[in-house]
């Protein structure tokens, strides 16, 4: 079978997408091969590594607090910009209850399949209001991606900035149910803000969103 | 039919005169767009989207409601016309909220499809809020006025199917809204019609969907109440069944459910099902596994056949249960036990019914529904066709409208119709024969046929004033039905379980077979249960092999021996008039293995099965549930509900359809007949089965009735098994004689039973939406017999028969005439069945009012 080539892909013709070919050196010369000389060099650049920042770390410098970069993590932990995707949680409204309507939209968008909704409704004031019932994500599945996040129409899921204590020993403690999720929106404004403006939602009829 | 030529948009196009321009369309495949238009009910013409452009006339026309005429010349794309539509639903758009992420239509909504198929993003019409007032105090089902987009399909449904008439449009221009026509809370069948129907959801189920549509799948499978057997689809998602729909223009219901169907799907996940099997340790049934309980039972089995013989273990069958199961289990019984005793509780109960009915095949009795749809009268007899198979109902309603047929309704309580019958009698309890014969002798011709003299010369002795006195029907009315029976061109009798259920009934059924081939009618007889049929046709019969075939016979003998490669017994133990349970009492028999019934509640004669169940030796229960009478048993096998599992079911026609396996079983429970296989083959048999489908192909090799069918070949409208009656016409004279009636004189009440609309056997008391219809049995009277005891609606009293007696509340009602009570069945705080005993009688009851 013979293909055409004059069509194009978007703006590119075809023919520009083939593929160029790398050439990768991989024949080591015998400096190289000798490997000694290679370990001592790797040797040396990590142990002066090492005692410029002990030393920093012992004596820093006069007004700085150190003069290296090094975060000390866990006893240091660094600033997270707004725009940082940490693990999704469930925004919490400010009567406690969650402001997710389960419409479904997020699990239906995850690529990872790790959420799953199981509705129902609550008396809120004179009328019905819909909530999760059961809201569970799977964080061994989650892979991040904000899309849930970029779909819910009612600002209800956040990426928040927390990175930390999601690894378990067992996966089945990796299955945060809806307590595990909830964070109080006062912790997450900012994060919303930022989603309004990113995604566009700033234009949304934010009137009936409590 | 005539035929004209129009055209539509430059394409010629010959169509019936009487079709609209909507379907001479669609026959031609082009597309109009609609919103209230739906097939099955007749043109609405509310929401004008279906506007089309017709050549001379100055205005668009909404084709849904414009007849073909000779010559039109039609446009449906004219950009006049799609402005019009675009406005239209603009106009729809400007009072409805954009909710649809909250809204249970999302994702099946028509008026997001119309709206995103225009094109319309933008609205530049707008409008005053009107405050509304939704509807949440309604029994399940709920009415949002919001999203109500006035299209009165709802409305149209509950008048034209269901016959209820419960809508109005009430106010009205932008703030018309949907009521009831009371304006009280919804009291009506509850059958969800216009939940199905409504285009948006402005109309919901009371059983809040949980899950959004698309992530529905949708599961084919058979509702397992009635003997209808209404085609459904389990809407599951990850392994849980979150509602049931149907499907228009599929199967015998058109879409059509009743509220069983639609809402008492919530068994399937309740908490009480069993989830392991039990057994008894003393006075407790403990959680056991299957293989200890297997081992136990089929020790236990063959303990009891070497010491006492195969006869000593008894089986009996379910109504409930699929072809595939009840085949299995007179297969065990058979070649593993080398036993005939088997039964199920119809023939136990009624068992010369049966044998007479179906088993000779003389009696065309097993029919298409299509015989309704086809007819221009419909005779209901001994029937309610509203709340005994309500689907027939809905069938019987849709030909009065689009045939104009009549409808006669007979019975002894004045069970009526909607719309009101054409004729209706209302005859005393025992003397349905001499009714039947009474309108023969008035309509009778001079036709040639088998026995007609010997029956001519018998009605020449009927009195007319005789019938008419005897049977309470007046003498004018039986003329008047005489005479429409008889101007009839395709008849059709249907009837009901108060036939299949009466001491008389064989005779009945041969009195208006008699009918029936006067007048050139076909009857039709429902039954009770999803596999009433089934059962019967598996052999699950002490004397029949399945196919209706006589253990006597020999011949039988050698063919099932050769299927089977067993040796089986000659003859079968039973005696005529004598059941499993009477042999139970009688100490005859050691073991006792119930699939799927409960037969404290559902024997005719409780007080008996009570005894029965305490007497028993060894009693194997399988059932979903702890029923009544598991509750006696000794071992008990958790068996999965019909969503969990594959078979197929035989309804009333004679239909063979599949169910299909929705969600896992729930807890360890399986499938019957794979209980069944584990126990053959753990007690030495060699049943070799791996799927549903290897039960089935031996079932269609074994029984010619479902010969040449195979398992992949059933599909949507299922398959009519192949109950074809041989025979001609055949006269039979049938004499009414009296009924024994049971009880004192102070006994004044004839006591009649039956099913309710909201229930019907123990699984329906399962499902929390049923009992928030109907929890409480209540006991029918007539408001003049009430008056007579002082007793007013809702007063509890104790009925009392010979047998034993019940407390129940009161309802006071014209359905009962005079000298007449009905209990429903089934219930467990009331057990009617405790009231009888004896099958060959009337039973009389008296009804104290119990002092507060
Ligand atoms: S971040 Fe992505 S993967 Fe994780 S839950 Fe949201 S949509 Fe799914
Ligand atoms: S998209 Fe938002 S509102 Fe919708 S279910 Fe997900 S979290 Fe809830
Ligand atoms: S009825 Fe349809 S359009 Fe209206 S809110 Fe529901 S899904 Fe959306
Ligand atoms: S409730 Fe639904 S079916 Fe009834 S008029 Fe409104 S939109 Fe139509
Ligand atoms: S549930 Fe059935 S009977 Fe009741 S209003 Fe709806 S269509 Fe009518
Ligand atoms: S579809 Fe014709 S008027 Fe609604």
């Amino acid at each position: 079978m013979s293909y055409e080539l004059n069509y194009t892909v978007g703006s590119i013709p075809l023919d520009k997408l083939k593929p160029k070919k790398v050439r990768k050196n991989i024949e080591l010369t015998l400096w190289e091969r000798l490997y000694i000389p290679e370990i001592a060099r790797g040797m040396i650049v990590t142990t002066r590594h090492f005692i410029v920042n002990m030393v920093g770390f012992i004596f820093p410098p006069e007004g700085k607090k150190r003069k290296i970069f090094t975060v000390y993590y866990p006893e240091e932990k660094l600033t997270i910009h707004v725009a940082y995707r940490g693990r999704p949680v469930l925004v919490q409204r400010e009567d406690g209850k969650e402001k997710c309507i389960a419409c479904g939209l997020c699990e239906r968008i995850c690529p990872a399949f790790a959420i799953s909704i199981i509705g129902g409704e609550r008396q809120r004031g004179n009328d019905m209001e819909r909530y999760p019932v059961s809201y569970t994500l799977d964080m061994s599945r989650c892979v991040y991606c904000g899309l849930c996040e970029e779909v819910c129409p009612y600002e209800a899921i956040v990426m928040s900035n927390e990175y930390e204590g999601l690894a378990e020993y067992d996966r089945e403690n990796m299955i945060y149910p809806k307590e595990k999720l909830l964070v109080p929106v006062a912790k997450l404004q900012k994060r919303i803000e930022y989603v309004r403006k990113i995604y566009g939602k700033s234009n949304y009829d934010l009137r009936n969103m409590i | 039919m005539k035929k004209v030529t129009l055209t539509i948009d430059g394409k010629k196009i010959v169509a019936d005169s009487k079709k609209t321009v909507l379907e001479a369309a669609a026959e031609n495949d082009i597309y109009i767009p609609t919103m209230c238009y739906l097939k099955k009910l007749n043109p609405i013409g509310s929401c004008r989207v279906c506007l089309v452009d017709i050549e001379g006339a100055d205005d668009p026309m909404t084709s849904c409601q414009l007849p073909v005429m000779e010559g039109m010349v039609v446009s449906t794309k004219s950009d006049r016309v799609i402005e019009l539509r675009q406005l239209m639903v603009k106009l729809i758009l400007v009072n409805h909220p954009v909710d649809c992420t909250v809204c249970e239509r999302s994702g099946e909504c028509r008026l997001q499809d119309i709206t995103y198929e225009f094109g319309i993003s933008r609205q530049d019409l707008k409008a005053e809020p009107v405050e509304r007032v939704k509807k949440y105090d309604w029994k399940l089902i709920r009415y949002n006025p919001y999203l109500c987009v006035l299209c009165e399909r709802c409305i149209m449904v509950c008048h034209e199917v269901q016959g209820v008439s419960t809508y109005k449009i009430k106010n009205n221009g932008f703030r018309s809204v949907i009521d009831t026509v009371d304006e009280k809370p919804l009291d009506c069948d509850f059958c969800g019609q216009c939940i199905a129907v409504c285009p948006v959801g402005a109309m919901s189920s009371g059983l809040v969907l949980q899950a959004r549509s698309w992530e529905l799948n949708k599961v084919r499978s058979v509702c397992s109440y009635c003997g209808v057997g209404c085609p459904i689809n389990l809407d599951v998602k990850k392994g849980k069944v979150y509602r049931v729909t149907s499907d228009d223009n599929i199967g015998i219901n058109n879409g059509n459910l009743c509220a069983m169907g639609r809402f008492g799907y919530q068994f399937i996940d309740t908490e009480d099902r069993i989830k392991t099997p039990l057994i008894r340790k003393g006075d407790r049934l403990v959680p056991a596994s299957w293989d200890e309980a297997l081992k136990l039972v089929s020790a236990k089995f063959k303990e009891i056949k070497n010491s006492h013989g195969g006869d000593a273990i008894a089986g009996i069958g379910s109504e409930r249960a699929s072809n595939e199961d009840n085949y299995l289990f007179q297969k065990f019984f058979r070649t593993v036990l080398v036993s005939h005793n088997i039964d199920n509780l119809l023939n136990m109960e009624n068992s010369s019914f049966g044998s007479e009915v179906f088993e000779k095949f003389d009696l065309p009795i097993i029919n298409s529904t299509e015989y309704i749809t086809k007819s221009d009268i419909i005779f209901t007899f001994g029937a309610d066709a509203c709340e005994e198979n309500p689907v027939i109902g809905n069938i019987i309603r849709v030909t009065m409208r689009d045939r104009e047929a009549r409808l006669i309704v007979g019975s002894s309580r004045d069970v009526g119709f909607r719309p009101p019958p054409d004729f209706r009698m209302v005859y005393k309890y025992g003397t349905e024969v001499l009714l039947i014969n009474g309108i023969i002798k008035s309509i009778i011709g001079s036709r040639e046929s088998e026995g007609i003299k010997e029956f001519l010369d018998y009605l020449k002795g009927i009195k007319l004033e005789d019938v008419s006195s005897r049977t309470s029907v007046s003498k004018d009315l039986i003329k008047a039905i005489s005479l429409s029976l008889i101007k009839s061109k395709s008849p059709v009798i249907l009837c009901g379980r108060e036939i299949y259920k009466h001491p008389r009934g064989v005779e009945i059924i041969h009195a208006l077979q008699n009918l029936a081939n006067i007048i050139n009618g076909n009857i039709i007889l429902y039954r009770e249960y999803c596999n009433s049929q089934g059962v019967n046709d598996m052999g699950v019969l002490p004397d029949k092999y399945p196919g209706y075939k006589n253990v006597a016979d020999l011949e039988a003998k050698g063919d099932f021996e050769k299927v089977w490669g067993v040796t089986l017994p000659v003859k079968g133990r039973m005696t005529a008039g004598r059941n499993i349970i009477d042999d139970v009492v009688d100490g005859k028999i050691k073991a006792l293995y119930i699939m799927g019934e409960d037969i404290v509640l559902r024997s005719h004669n409780g007080n008996q099965a009570r005894e029965a169940l305490k007497k028993i030796d060894f009693l194997i229960v399988q059932d979903m549930f702890l029923s009544e009478t598991a509750l006696f048993a000794d071992v008990v096998f958790p068996s999965a509900s019909f969503s969990e599992r594959e078979g197929t079911f035989t309804n009333m026609e004679g239909r063979i359809q599949k169910i299909n396996k929705a969600i896992e079983p729930i807890g360890e429970s399986r499938a019957d007949w794979v209980i069944i296989k584990e126990l053959a083959n753990k007690m030495g048999g060699s049943f070799k089965y791996s799927f549903t489908e290897d039960v089935f192909k031996e079932i269609a090799a074994a029984i010619p009735l479902y010969g040449g069918i195979t398992y992949s070949s059933i599909k949507n409208n299922g398959k009519l098994a192949n109950y074809q009656s041989q025979s001609k016409k055949k006269f039979r004279v049938v004499q009414h004689s009296e009924i024994e009636s049971i009880g004192d004189s102070d006994m004044p009440f004839i006591f009649l039973s039956g099913n309710t609309f909201f229930h019907l056997g123990t699984l329906s008391r399962k499902s929390a939406a049923m009992n928030m219809l109907t929890s409480e049995c209540i006991v029918e009277i007539n408001p003049s017999d009430a008056e007579k005891l002082k007793i007013n609606d809702k007063d509890t009293v104790t009925v009392k028969s010979k047998n034993g007696n019940i407390t129940i509340k009161t309802k006071v009602t014209n359905k009962s005439p005079q000298g007449v009570v009905f209990i429903p069945v089934n219930f467990e705080n009331a057990p009617a069945n405790i009231l009888t005993n004896k099958k060959d009688a009337v039973i009389r009851v008296k009804i104290i009012k119990n002092e507060q």
